[in-house]
């Protein structure tokens, strides 16, 4: 596929607000994970939390869509001059020149929650005040985003849960080659509610501590949750030199099951191998590779397999679900911004609150964080239903 | 500009079922009868993930195995893009109900179920198919939105697209904002290049500003079925490749767009 560059990006998550904030984070060592204070939810879970949703109410003419998700959608959009950027490409390219391809999981379902505690008792009937439309169907977060940015352009959500946004790369990928558009604002946010935290607790998948991706007694998830953009465009002249480029992405179906990934990892491998051949990249040209890594047994255990299938046991992997919580439809666009420092800064990302890495895994799981060069790293995002992605990202010196 | 090939085509709709019993009620030879029907039962499905698929899941993968059985196409070859107005509500109301209640009882099959892609994963586990697969969501612009995607696809990967668009009845308490009046199914499969299977080519064209008054009105009985469920808009297509006709039509798309579609009948 063609070469595009991410020209900006920004990440809001439990790390803190913009990438100045993420990026000491990082350094300092400091995690995002902390034991569950929802006031709206009473659970044995630590959780990755954006503290300042709450008093972030979205703008006036567009308080309708009023909600955690897109809240903590344009938060944001608010840090690292993101939308000055957007305002900059209006004017090169149009505004309906430019696609927005967003992911989410849940989108803004702790409105219905909560319309559901308010529930007329005789009828049953929601509250007037509920609005489904601009608040949880699943294209509320674009159609905000869409309205906020004042685009025009094509837009979309992808929700295929985990690996929401991951997919929206490949889809503005295919929108930009069949000249669609000619860039895409693309990202995602996904913000916690009761669904998520007791629906991976009823199925055991729920940590009471905080996730331990790769360790030998890892038990389960640490819900998080994290809004991120990226502009994606062509590289002005064809110059690629220090930019953050997306160079391949690969998709796959397990075709096994709904929550439990193929054990040999083969739909993951298989996504792995698109995303190397769309790139035109050999194994041992990746440098980094940032794991789904959810902590769960089977995730862990079936891509430790995928990945050493294709990279043996030499390329540094790390999964950083353990600094910001499993952001879920957030999880491909934060892993990618993750992906994008590590880039820039040489910074191999250790795998936060692993102690004992599990002795049956073969792949070159990265405790503490180091300096290293980096040329190419990967990403992996895998959902429920055995829906997967893979993307390749590369910086040219 | 994208073309595309129409091979097949599936469909569950009141007093519309199954291609080959649509066409002519389409054509005018047989009468339109509203009914609305009990769901299918996707029996592609592995039993044991029959009895835990929800009404979406059992609607979407029921005219997905139609369409691939019309073209004459292996499921497996195929990219997969799904999309829907509303999802499964119904599953929605299961889970919202079980967190009012003490100690927050959500099914565990019913979140899985809750993933918005689970028919799209349904499907994939009923047919083998690994390939790429899309769930995306785009209110009642939904189908405009993921004919772009699956032509994208197309033409970008010279891969054959399955393009499935469902949505069901609105459950209560939902029934009172943005009601869908009854179910409705509709699978396409778009392939790249012409076949003996093909029955229309369709050239697809995104236009970001729309000027002209789009999405001719007429009084025909389909216009009415997709007031009532976005997801029946693929009709317009359909009326024109059952009539073998030439035809040209937009999809508003979003406040200022619209999507174009020129179709032209194979045989």
């Amino acid at each position: 596929m063609e070469s595009l560059i991410l020209s900006k990006f920004t990440l809001t998550s439990a790390l803190g607000c913009g990438l100045k904030e993420l990026e000491q984070a990082l350094f300092n060592q400091r995690p995002g994970l902390k034991p569950c204070d929802l006031e709206f939810a009473d659970i044995n879970a630590y959780i990755g939390r954006v503290d300042e949703i709450e008093d972030s109410p979205v703008v006036d003419r567009l308080k309708k869509y009023d909600c955690r998700n897109n809240r903590l959608a344009q938060l944001a959009l608010q840090q690292d001059d993101f939308e000055q950027t957007v305002e900059d490409a209006k004017i090169r390219y149009g505004p309906e020149r430019i696609g927005l391809f967003l992911g989410t999981s849940t989108s803004g379902i702790l409105e219905t929650e909560s319309a559901y505690s308010h529930r007329d008792p005789v009828t049953g009937e929601l509250p007037e005040s509920f609005r489904y439309k601009e608040t949880h169907n699943n294209f509320s977060v674009a159609d905000f985003v869409q309205k906020y940015l004042k685009l025009e352009g094509p837009a979309m959500v992808i929700s295929t849960a985990c690996s929401s946004s991951a997919k929206v790369f490949a889809e503005a990928s295919r929108f930009i080659q069949s000249g669609l558009c000619d860039a895409a604002i693309v990202g995602g946010a996904d913000s916690l509610c009761l669904t998520t935290l007791y629906g991976f607790s009823s199925l055991e998948l729920v940590s009471a501590q905080p996730c331990r991706p790769a360790d030998k007694d890892r038990n389960g998830l640490s819900v998080g949750e994290a809004g991120g953009f990226a502009l994606l465009e062509k590289p002005e002249n064809g110059n690629f030199k220090n930019q953050i480029s997306l160079l391949g992405y690969g998709e796959s179906s397990d075709a096994y099951h709904m929550t439990t990934p193929e054990p040999e990892g083969s739909g993951m491998v298989q996504s792995m191998q698109m995303a190397l051949k769309y790139s035109r990249l050999n194994p041992d040209q990746i440098s980094y590779i940032n794991l789904h890594g959810t902590a769960t047994r089977t995730n862990d255990s079936a891509e430790d397999k995928a990945v050493s299938e294709i990279f043996g046991s030499s390329v540094p992997c790390s999964s950083t679900k353990g600094w910001t919580g499993h952001t879920l439809g957030a999880a491909g666009i934060a892993e990618t911004i993750l992906c994008a420092i590590c880039l820039q800064k040489n910074l191999i990302l250790g795998s936060l609150n692993t102690r004992v890495i599990d002795p049956d895994f073969r792949s070159n799981i990265i405790l503490k964080n180091r300096t290293e060069k980096l040329t190419h790293a990967l990403s992996n995002s895998f959902g429920f239903g055995g829906n997967n992605c893979s993307l390749i990202f590369g910086v040219h010196s | 500009m994208t073309t595309v090939y129409l091979d097949g085509i599936g469909i569950e709709a009141p007093g519309l079922s199954t291609w080959d019993q649509s066409a002519p009620v389409l054509r005018g030879e047989k009468p339109f009868h509203f009914e609305k029907k009990t769901l299918p039962v996707a029996t592609l499905i592995p039993e044991n993930e029959r009895r835990r698929a929800g009404e979406t899941i059992h609607l979407a993968v029921h005219v997905a195995a139609e369409a691939v059985k019309n073209a004459n196409v292996n499921p497996q070859t195929l990219v997969n893009v799904f999309s829907s107005f509303r999802g499964s509500l119904k599953i929605v109301h299961h889970i919202c109900n079980a967190l009012t209640l003490p100690d927050h009882p959500v099914s565990p099959t019913q979140f899985h179920n809750s993933v918005y892609n689970a028919p799209a994963s349904y499907w994939s586990i009923a047919t083998g198919t690994r390939g790429p697969s899309t769930s995306l969501a785009c209110a009642e612009f939904s189908f405009p939105a993921a004919l772009l995607s699956a032509v994208a696809c197309v033409s970008t990967q010279k891969l054959g697209a399955l393009l499935v668009m469902y949505d069901v009845e609105s459950p209560k308490p939902f029934d009172k904002q943005y009601k869908i009046e009854f179910n409705c199914g509709i699978a396409l499969a778009l392939m790249p290049v012409p076949s003996g299977n093909s029955l229309a080519k369709l050239e697809i064209n995104f236009r970001p500003r729309r000027t002209r008054a789009t999405e001719v009105k007429s009084n025909s009985f389909w216009e009415k079925l997709i007031s009532g469920n976005a997801s029946a808009q693929p009709l317009a297509i359909l009326s024109a490749v059952a009539n073998l006709e030439s035809r040209e039509l937009s999809y508003n798309y979003l406040e200022k767009c619209a999507v174009d579609v020129k179709i032209q009948p194979c045989n």
